[in-house]
């Protein structure tokens, strides 16, 4: 022990300054600082290689910003405002497709497969506007159907017919 | 410093890992030695921290009750004795002492290790010791 620091443990504890100092150095197995090194030199490795690789973020990590309520509900706002307009907005024109027909080839065409069409797409494509299929049926024989049909016919066909 | 040689193990590993990932920011206006030891302290106080199983810093002199008659210690009995006063000191003190005690390193070098004013070491110094050797007197170790 250096005489300094010796003198100044006599001074403060006579008892402890008489006793023989312990040794420290704990005992090790031979080939500890041959695996010491390796252990240490893998671990530095393993550290570098996890400092420089680069954070990739996955798109749910996008989805949760708790940080920013505000901009996350501008962000969804916007989104249903877009997605709605896209929606909503008549894109494109449903295809004529009488276009080119003669309309007495087209009514012909009508009467032959009537069976085929509901009243209602009749009625949208104006067809009963111009002219009644119903013009050539007797009146009588339409009475009886009426009175046969008429739970089962809605008030846009009854207004057809009559 | 950390009670048990496999956690020496442990910090002196991580103290290597840390000594060689920042080599580059030791700066040659203080000594390598110097560097070195501090590295290993902070990295035993950061151990300590971590495993939070200081011991009571209060010695129990029932321990060694049975060699209350002031006889018979042989210097190995008396050795465990002091291992066990040394133990029982808060971390800080118990650094400082083994800095000075082992060690043997001026207060002056303990300060840039500790990052600590020398006039403090030297109170923490002589306060573990104190205490050590109230601890020997309570067992009558003579």
């Amino acid at each position: 022990m250096k005489e300094e620091i010796r003198k100044e443990l006599e001074e403060i504890a006579p008892k402890l300054a008489r006793i023989q100092r312990p040794s420290e150095t704990p005992e090790v197995e031979n080939t500890y600082f041959h695996h010491l090194r390796i252990d240490v030199l893998n671990e530095v490795k393993a550290r570098e290689a996890a400092r420089i690789r680069p954070v990739r973020r996955g798109w749910w990590t996008y989805l949760s910003l708790p940080k920013k309520p505000a901009l996350v509900m501008m962000a969804a706002s916007l989104a249903l405002l877009v997605v709605a307009v896209f929606w909503l907005w008549p894109t494109h024109e449903e295809p004529d497709v009488f276009a080119g027909i003669e309309t007495d080839e087209l009514y012909a065409y009508i009467e032959e497969n009537i069976d085929e069409f509901e009243l209602s797409e009749l009625v949208e494509a104006g067809i009963l506007s111009q002219r009644s299929l119903f013009d050539d049926v007797e009146t009588e024989n339409l009475e009886n159907y009426l009175q046969e049909e008429i739970e089962t016919l809605d008030d846009e066909e009854l207004n057809l017919i009559l | 410093m950390t009670r048990s040689e496999d956690d020496t193990r442990d910090v002196l590993q991580e103290t290597l890992v840390k000594v060689l990932l920042n080599a580059d920011r030791f700066k040659e206006n203080s000594s390598l030695y110097t560097w070195l030891y501090r590295i290993a302290v902070n990295e035993s106080i950061t151990f300590l921290k971590k495993r939070n199983r200081q011991m009571t810093s209060e010695l129990d002199p029932a321990q060694h009750e049975q060699q209350d008659a002031g006889v018979g210690w042989t210097d190995r009995e008396v050795q465990a004795v002091l291992k066990t006063a040394i133990e029982a000191l808060p971390d800080k003190q118990r650094i400082v002492f083994n800095l000075r005690y082992f060690e043997e390193l001026g207060y002056q070098q303990m300060s840039e290790i500790l990052d600590t004013s020398v006039g403090s070491l030297k109170a923490s110094y002589h306060h573990a010791v104190k205490k050590i050797e109230n601890h020997l007197q309570t067992v009558h170790i003579s």
